[in-house]
């Protein structure tokens, strides 16, 4: 059941005046109320007039930072799948982040199964993310075997550039096919890559993946 | 193409029948209808990850809509007239469709490192492997804006590109007919109305971080609104207008979930923002029970959840989950108090006690660690003032504004509009030292981004502010004495 009557919550400790006239009291609030509305129309105007002129100047500070700071502006006009190249232009600028191999995965080899070393601690979680892998297991092998025989100039390579202070980033990717089944991270000269089995000597090949 | 009409047309017919089925009609019914259909939609979601039921889309989006048609079914053998008026709803249809082809074509979009987050849990969910979710990235960025987004990964897309503009249009629309709404209590229907709701959405719409959030893939517009919408609910209430009544008391209870799950602060700025209401008499104590049950329970339903993806991970459990955990505990705790009879007497100097309290606790972090505080401010201000957080002069006008009309105007109940905008200054900063970090120089900036949350109801609030009997610095308000009111079922 609802109740019509309420209790006012006052938001000040002043007290209503008293009026000696009412009706002279009734003509200043009248006159009163009437310039407030007129004085806050005003307002409301200049403040829409204002917003509406400085457009300009917030894109040109926009750009005067966009240099400076991050690699995203006001707006950008990007499909739903160019978000890898959205993703890849914060990487070669200042921001960098290590998920670029997640959005190649998911661009270039969705569906694909990953193989991961045991003694390494990755975020196999995220590879499930915007890779959208088919599946991730971790099996005991080293990570440091099997790449000297690959030329990585043959295949895509993109990944994490690192920042100055930290050292180039941990991932790269190699891809001999656009739809490569399962993929065995592997490791030479500190960088990582994803390699498509196939590439790999056939004892590796012929693993239980 | 069309996965996003369909999802978009789900949300917006699901929410509409619930809206025209709760008595709400009018123009606004298409805006307020998209809101409340993604709030049934995030919850809808948020019970199908909290609970492990398959977190596909699909049957998000089958119970989005099945279940309001239902409902509407319901209503109809219950008697209860909810004809619909087809032209009307052809027409929207028309119009949302025209802006999901049009938001696609010009496929304008704001990405930030955030965004990357929420669209690789929404393609978690859509991939049924949200269990391999990492419990800190479910932490920080939670469930409302993935969900919002999950839909487009059916169809091997990242986002929906016109779900977030399509939101920022419906804040408009909820902005200005509360805005109508309110003007409405004092000046009639007449042309000042419609020229004031006009200014109030103008002001609103041409703001520039409206239209940054409007296209950025992120929780600032869904925050907003739905603050909006939880306090423009309780404004309309008290001011007794001619809604009705218990949809406007049921709104805010599916809304507080929802906020808690949008962003990791929301359940302690919730208590501050429903303070107001719990400590009222214009609502009655079983209804204030129930509201702050709703908010205890879904901040704890939600913490437990990550406190056990901590565990199974076999990390330690965050401090801040611990921390809201313990909030929401010491909340369900404080029910009791609402039904003690003298808590209306003590409700103002409570109020102000606990804004006191917030500033006071800010000099004391303060001087714990003043670095935080100073680098925090010196950030915000330039942030602010000069530029770096490309606000333009559109908060500073917003905020010259607001401070004018609450120095120039009184307004009965308008502490319930007033109470959660000026309440965020000294509770955004203390947000710095929970998180041990200070706020940085640019428009990256998390307060810098976070003052969004406000800006539609603290136009609201100017608007409002035209209701004033008496305008300047000695202007008053009628003080009503009515005895106290029933209980509200």
């Amino acid at each position: 059941m609802v109740a019509d009557n309420r209790v006012m919550i006052p938001d000040t400790d002043e007290k209503q005046p008293q009026m000696d006239d009412a009706n002279l009291g009734k003509k200043i609030r009248s006159n009163n109320v009437s310039f407030g509305l007129k004085m806050y129309t005003a307002a409301l105007l200049l403040a829409v007039t204002i917003n509406i002129f400085q457009f300009k100047v917030i894109e040109k500070n926009t750009i005067d930072m966009y240099s400076l700071y991050y690699s995203y502006t006001v707006l950008f006009r990007y499909k739903s799948a160019e978000l890898f190249d959205v993703w890849k232009e914060s990487i070669d600028s200042t921001v960098t982040f290590r998920r670029g191999i997640y959005l190649t995965l998911s661009r270039t080899m969705p569906s694909v199964n990953i193989v991961l070393p045991q003694t390494e601690s990755l975020d196999i979680a995220q590879l499930y993310g915007l890779g959208r892998v088919n599946s991730v297991k971790q099996i005991d092998y080293d990570p440091h075997t099997y790449m000297a025989d690959i030329e990585l100039s043959d295949y895509i390579i993109t990944g994490d550039k690192g920042s100055p202070t930290r050292g180039p980033g941990p991932y790269a990717i190699v891809a001999k096919t656009p739809s490569p089944t399962t993929l065995l991270l592997l490791k030479r000269d500190k960088t990582w890559y994803l390699v498509d089995v196939l590439l790999l000597p056939s004892q590796v090949e012929q693993g239980n993946y | 193409m069309i996965i996003e009409l369909l999802s978009i047309l789900a949300i917006l017919s699901g929410g509409s029948i619930l809206v025209h089925t709760a008595g709400i009609k009018g123009w606004v019914t298409p805006a307020l209808g998209f809101v409340v259909g993604l709030l049934v939609l995030l919850t809808c979601g948020s019970i199908q990850i909290l609970t492990g039921i398959s977190t596909s889309p699909i049957l998000t989006l089958a119970v989005t809509v099945l279940g309001p048609v239902l409902w509407w079914y319901y209503c109809i053998k219950q008697g209860q007239s909810v004809s619909i008026p087809w032209l009307r709803v052809g027409l929207v249809v028309v119009i949302v469709f025209a802006s999901v082809i049009a938001f696609r074509a010009a496929n304008l979009i704001i990405v930030s490192p955030d965004s990357y987050r929420y669209l690789q849990l929404g393609s978690l969910l859509e991939s049924g492997h949200i269990l391999h979710a990492e419990p800190n990235l479910l932490m920080r960025r939670q469930l409302s804006v993935p969900l919002m987004h999950v839909a487009a990964n059916i169809a091997d897309e990242f986002y929906l590109r016109s779900v977030t503009p399509l939101l920022a249009m419906a804040t408009v629309m909820i902005l200005a007919w509360f805005c109508q709404q309110t003007l409405l209590l004092v000046h009639g229907k007449g042309r000042l109305i419609h020229f004031l709701t006009l200014l109030s959405a103008l002001l609103l719409l041409t703001n520039h971080r409206f239209l940054y959030n409007a296209f950025y893939i992120n929780a600032h517009m869904l925050y907003a609104v739905l603050i909006l919408l939880l306090v423009g609910c309780y404004w309309l209430y008290v001011n007794n207008t001619a809604h009705n009544k218990s949809a406007l008391l049921m709104l805010p209870l599916f809304i507080v979930p929802i906020l808690v799950v949008s962003r990791p602060e929301a359940a302690l700025q919730l208590g501050l923002i429903l303070l107001p209401v719990f400590v009222s008499n214009i609502f009655s104590p079983r209804y204030r029970a129930q509201l702050l049950l709703v908010l205890s329970g879904s901040t704890i339903i939600w913490n437990v959840f990550l406190w056990i993806k901590f565990v199974l991970a076999g990390q330690p459990v965050h401090i801040s989950v611990v921390g809201m955990l313990c909030l929401g505990l010491v909340l369900a705790l404080c029910t009791p108090l609402l039904f003690w009879r003298n808590l209306d007497r003590l409700s103002r100097p409570l109020l102000h006690s606990v804004e006191i309290g917030l500033w006071l606790a800010l000099v004391i972090a303060t001087l714990l660690k003043p670095a935080i505080f100073f680098d925090s401010l010196d950030a915000t201000i330039d942030n602010i003032v000069f530029g770096w957080g490309l606000w333009g002069y559109s908060l500073i006008l917003l905020v010259l504004l607001f401070i004018c009309c609450l120095l120039l105007t009184r307004v009965e109940n308008r502490i319930f509009l007033r109470y959660p905008v000026t309440i965020f200054i000294p509770f955004g900063i203390l947000m710095a030292f929970m998180r041990e970090q200070a706020y940085r120089l640019g428009f990256g900036d998390s307060l810098n981004r976070m003052f969004f949350h406000m800006v539609p109801l603290a136009i609201l609030f100017i608007t409002a502010s035209a209701l004033t009997t008496r305008w300047g610095f000695r202007s008053m308000a009628q003080t009503s004495t009515v005895p106290p009111t029933e209980d509200i079922q």
